[in-house]
């Protein structure tokens, strides 16, 4: 009897965990452990014979041999750029909506829809905009500044990245926003109003402060997603001019699969997988002693 | 009393009318790619702000061919169809069974399995494709499917788990008194009661899939599997500056997932933001 249920049970086991472990192994363990070992080869992705160059790869990235460091400080200014717009207008388009104001879903709907439309489709629009749309409005309302040539020069190719992106991506970070705000409690509104609170008061020392855990969910969501930007990239600025708006992804992705350097950008997915985990890290505890505070 | 509201009624029409302003500024960039999509060539570049003297559809008609939509949006929904249910399917059987028969083993996985949310994509894609070649399934849509459900499974599974452990188990265990088997109380008590977390997961994943750009260009080479994205950046390698095939694609492009999000809004947005909210 004893044995029968054991054995049974052996069965259950591996159909409820053999499939998710079995994808794990093979679509996610074995190909970092592999990238890992790559790493510190000089492999081209083409010749059967792996040959070891210790840690020439790394070694290269860090004297600039490779453009992966260019891709880093690219990424980085990037993300703190869009990250701090994204979270300021999300918020205070949140804000606004969760006043009963006509139409309010539809106009969160508007705000939302972006997010939706994938970041290839999206950039290609967006080129079609910065090449024949700009010129076309700074003719008719005589403005200067649109008429430069958007993707042309490092600088404007930058802000026209930091656009779209923001374009694209406030809208989560109102939805979650809206969410928090919503999820305050009246009591506390009330009492606040009661004292004599302002709308702004109100607003910055209480209303924002208990939304602390859903801002750092949507500070850690906006920068890890920015961190890993990959489509807009392809299709709006192909990382150019001049190489100058090539995110990490993209470049690892030209490296391995363009260039066939597949031993050096091994090497660069590792130290990738490294800064997302550090900067997640970093935040996860932030956030951890924020909350902490304000409870 | 009176003149407060008063105030109030007048500023909150102010924010209204910026709203709308803002709202219509958001949604201008969609017009003006459709607008444009319905003129000839040579007065897209040289009118681009003008509206179409008369609607063009044959530039959709056009596109609709160069592109073979219809061979796009059959691999894109297959894909994105299978991909999703594996991912539900494989994450909620995984958690359910970790939280109900927790052991040393679950307990390593678990942590396995969330560590990986960790792992960018583009950190493991170069031996994936290797990995997948081994296999044999490289440049097929199973070999993108299967990719699909190792790297969703972390954030479905971390879902599914605190949906689990919100379920009462006395309905399990009322069941298995009455003599149903482990995976009958599975199916048909369990999956049913996860349905809001699926919901969730299907509408997040549901969006990254059919929008990813990353597998499909690495996994499929081959034209005749080409998802919707793959085709549309194959068209802007080819037909660069013939803006009178592109803007139509990408209008077409869009278009399911238009209607998708137009016709169920607000339970996309309940759906994205539990997810998010959870996770």
């Amino acid at each position: 009897m004893g044995r029968g249920v054991r054995q049974n049970s052996m069965w259950e086991h591996l159909f409820f965990l053999g499939p998710a472990t079995l994808l794990f192994f093979i679509i996610v363990f074995v190909p970092f452990v592999t990238g890992f070992i790559h790493s510190f080869s000089d492999w081209n992705g083409i010749t059967k014979e792996l040959s070891f160059i210790g840690l020439e790869n790394y070694k290269n990235i860090f004297t600039r041999q490779s453009d992966f460091l260019h891709t880093f400080w690219f990424t980085l200014r990037f993300a703190i750029v869009q990250v701090v717009l994204v979270m300021v207008i999300g918020v205070a388009l949140a804000v606004v909506l969760v006043m009963p104001l006509r139409f309010r879903d539809a106009l969160r709907a508007s705000f939302y829809l972006p997010q939706t439309i994938g970041g290839l489709v999206l950039g290609f629009i967006w080129q079609f905009i910065f090449i024949n749309g700009f010129p076309a409005f700074g003719t008719l309302f005589h403005l200067d500044f649109m008429q430069l040539p958007w993707l042309g020069t490092e600088e404007t190719a930058f802000t026209a990245l930091i656009i779209v992106s923001t374009w694209q991506n406030v809208g989560y970070v109102m939805v979650i926003m809206t969410a928090a705000l919503m999820g305050i409690s009246r009591d506390v509104l009330e009492s606040a109003e009661i004292d004599g609170a302002g709308t702004f008061r109100t607003l910055f020392r209480i209303k924002l402060p208990i939304c602390m855990p859903f801002i750092t969910v949507a500070l850690f969501w906006s920068t890890a997603n920015v961190f890993k930007m990959f489509e807009l990239n392809l299709s709006l600025t192909k990382g150019g001019p001049y190489g100058s708006t090539v995110s990490m992804a993209l470049g690892i992705y030209n490296d391995a699969f363009v260039k066939n350097r597949y031993g050096l950008a091994s090497a660069e997915s590792v130290i990738f997988f490294l800064i997302i985990l550090i900067i997640t890290s970093i935040q996860l505890f932030l956030s951890r002693k924020k909350e902490e505070a304000y409870s | 009393m009176n003149g407060i509201n008063g105030r109030q009624t007048i500023s909150s029409t102010i924010l209204y009318v910026i709203m709308c302003i803002a709202a219509f500024l958001f949604l201008f960039p969609l017009l003006f790619v459709f607008l444009n999509s319905l003129k000839p060539l040579q007065d897209i570049i040289s009118h681009p702000l003008s509206l179409p003297k008369q609607f063009l559809w044959s530039n959709y008609t056009n596109a609709w061919k160069i592109v073979n939509f219809p061979l796009l949006i059959r691999n894109t929904f297959i894909v994105t169809l299978f991909s999703l249910l594996g991912i539900i399917l494989f994450a909620t059987m995984v958690a359910w069974w970790h939280i109900r028969h927790p052991s040393r083993y679950s307990k390593i996985l678990t942590t396995a399995i969330i560590m990986s949310i960790l792992i960018p994509f583009a950190s493991i894609m170069i031996p994936l494709v290797q990995v997948l070649g081994r296999i044999g399934i490289n440049n097929t849509l199973f070999g993108a499917v299967l990719t699909y459900w190792g790297i969703g499974l972390a954030f479905a599974y971390f879902l599914m788990r605190g949906a689990v452990m919100a379920l009462p188990a006395e309905l399990e265990e009322a069941a298995k008194i009455d003599g149903y088997g482990t995976i009958p109380i599975f199916f048909t008590i369990v999956l049913p009661l996860l349905a809001p977390t699926m919901m969730s997961v299907l509408v997040m994943d549901g969006f990254w899939i059919w929008n990813d750009v990353m597998v499909p260009l690495i996994v499929i080479n081959n034209h005749a599997l080409s998802t919707i994205q793959l085709g549309i950046n194959r068209l802007f390698g080819m037909y660069n500056s013939r803006w009178e095939v592109a803007l139509p694609a990408l209008v077409l492009s869009m278009i399911p997932i238009l209607v998708v999000f137009i016709a169920a809004q607000k339970r996309i947005m309940a759906g994205i933001l539990s997810g998010a909210v959870k996770g």
